[in-house]
């Protein structure tokens, strides 16, 4: 039996002037998706970081499996637009430290390249600058970037964010079919409820009165989430799939 | 157009630039022009010297424009002079001469680092604007630099010579040393471009990727020192400051690519030097005048450029250059 990918123990998050959690214990196995969900302000994208070691949690411990690699993508664009980084470039971040030192490139991360960013229908863009993007284009890029080192888990804050709809379907099954081949498992932050509880297998609910987590059928009742929105709602079932509805 | 193509006509462009440069001033003062190819073995070590300065500015200039710290050079510079003045006040106290010993350089350059050290320490906190940092050390360091400057019994001359250089002076010996320390700078910064490139755009996944993004930043900060402190005694405060900006600017203005903005920076950095020189042997120009007079001539050519090549116009906003945070 594998030891689990990732192994939460009585972790709280936050700063240390301000606690964003109880404390949560969670074993997530390989393949295993989490979502995160809260109110704004609630601490998502806190316990997001302090999950891949970018702050250092209150209380408690987080142990990634040894050589768990990671693919993150932000909940928006952080590269400083200042730099005339072109989206081959940006692609070469997703790679690094496996890039040849003295070499400028080789054939293998040109074919990658080529290759995710085909599946994100953005191979026209190659060689153009990432601030000339559009939103959408740049979100893509920032996928591309995240997933081309083929992690073992991707890490994602609201990555459907400026995407149209039309991609939003496509790039579900694209998670899907990376997540069959390569049992990826996936943490992700998004604010449409719907999609995001009939996508995980476990849940992290962020709310002011407090923290829930563990599986999601178990989480997802109406009381729980009326409790963390604030806000009167119904959950129900529709062709197996659970549609939460606001009051 | 592709990258190659792109960097293979701003190269050149710039070219035609410094030919034109140094045919109008054969033009302007022939006579003067001759003497001076004639009197190339005076130059020699001068001239190489601010070449290499160039090369290091340029190429340290890059990263201090695209994160928004352009004032860094100056509040290091600062910091070394404080350091400088520093060694001299102490040895003062008992009664030590210390005239050209690398005693005070080495205590300049110690504080130089700790300038650039605190700056990166304070600057992680992400708390203050880096601005507010950089005017924070060049202000203190300028303070106490002018409290203690009144007591120190060595003439000022020798500072002077310490803190701003002399450029035209510059022999064999300082040479070698110079060459000692940036080639092996700029062979750090090309080994490891990526750390400090990559790092410097996105701190955050790069972290994610495993870097230690804390470390790499401080030895970033620490090559700034060095290179700062160093290129400070062989071209001046002003001048230096005027190559960490100029060059990476002109060449960030329209570049369409890192590697390109890079190159076009080193040319100009090593550029700029020489002409400055070859005016100010021309026109009495001081020298440093002269450098920085060269590098707006260039600038001026920039825009030319642009012209010329209709570069497609981008959202960059150069006026966050000075310390405002990016629109993204």
């Amino acid at each position: 039996m594998t030891s689990p990918l990732l192994q939460i123990h009585q972790l709280v998050v936050g700063f240390p002037d301000r606690r964003l959690s109880s404390p949560i214990s969670l074993n997530i196995p390989s393949g295993a998706r989490l979502g995160i969900i809260g109110g704004n302000g609630t601490g998502k994208t806190t316990l997001m970081k302090t999950l891949m070691g970018l702050l250092p949690p209150i209380r408690g411990q987080v142990k990634w499996r040894p050589g768990a690699r990671l693919g993150y993508v932000p909940q928006e664009n952080q590269v400083n637009m200042l730099f005339p980084i072109r989206v081959f470039d940006l692609l070469k971040m997703g790679l690094f430290p496996q890039l040849p030192r003295l070499r400028k490139t080789n054939r293998r991360l040109t074919e990658a390249s080529h290759e995710i960013l085909s599946e994100m229908e953005i191979a026209h863009l190659a060689k153009s600058l990432v601030r000339d993007l559009s939103g959408g284009e740049r979100q893509r890029a920032l996928i591309a970037r995240a997933w081309i080192s083929k992690p073992d888990v991707l890490v994602m804050d609201e990555p459907f964010n400026s995407l149209d709809h039309a991609f939003k379907a496509k790039l579900d099954k694209i998670f899907s079919a990376w997540q069959a081949r390569h049992e990826l498992a996936v943490i992700m932050i998004d604010h449409d409820l719907n999609r995001i509880i009939n996508q995980v297998d476990y849940l992290i609910v962020l709310g002011a009165r407090g923290t829930l987590y563990g599986p999601t059928r178990e989480v997802l009742t109406p009381q729980n989430l009326s409790e963390t929105y604030g806000a009167p709602l119904h959950v129900h079932e529709e062709d197996g799939c659970l549609q939460v509805h606001f009051l | 157009m592709s990258t190659k193509k792109t960097v293979a006509f701003r190269y050149i462009f710039y070219s035609l630039v410094t030919a034109a440069l140094i045919f109008t001033g054969y033009c302007l003062e022939p006579q003067e022009s001759r003497l001076f190819l004639e009197s190339w073995g005076l130059w020699r070590e001068p001239l190489i010297a601010g070449m290499i300065c160039g090369l290091s500015s340029a190429l340290l200039g890059v990263y201090i424009v695209l994160n928004r710290i352009v004032f860094i050079s100056l509040a290091i510079a600062q910091g070394a002079s404080f350091g400088i003045f520093l060694s001299f006040f102490i040895a003062g106290l008992f009664s030590v001469t210390l005239s050209d010993s690398p005693v005070s350089l080495a205590t300049g350059l110690v504080v130089a680092l700790l300038s650039a050290l605190l700056f990166a320490w304070l600057r992680k906190g992400r708390r203050w604007p880096e601005e507010s940092l950089i005017g924070l050390i060049y202000v203190i360091s300028s303070g106490l630099t002018i409290l203690i400057g009144d007591r120190i019994a060595e003439g000022h001359h020798n500072i002077d010579n310490l803190l701003f250089g002399n450029a035209v002076a510059v022999g064999p010996q300082e040479l070698k040393i110079l060459a000692g320390i940036t080639l092996p700078l700029v062979l750090l910064h090309y080994l490891f471009r990526r750390e400090f490139l990559y790092g410097s755009a996105d701190p955050e996944f790069m972290g994610v990727k495993g870097m230690n993004q804390r470390a790499w930043s401080l030895l970033l900060y620490f090559t700034l020192a060095l290179g700062i402190t160093f290129n400070l005694r062989t071209l001046g405060s002003l001048p230096v400051f005027a190559l960490m900006v100029l060059p990476p600017f002109i060449a960030l203005k329209s570049a369409r690519g890192i590697r390109e903005a890079f190159w076009i920076s080193l040319l100009l950095g090593v550029a700029v030097p020489p002409l400055g020189y070859f005016y100010s042997y021309l026109f009495s120009f001081p020298t440093g005048a002269s450098l920085i007079f060269v590098a707006m001539i260039y600038l001026a050519a920039s825009w030319l450029e642009t012209l010329i090549f209709r570069r497609k116009k981008t959202p960059l906003d150069l006026s966050t250059i000075a310390g405002s945070k990016p629109s993204t």
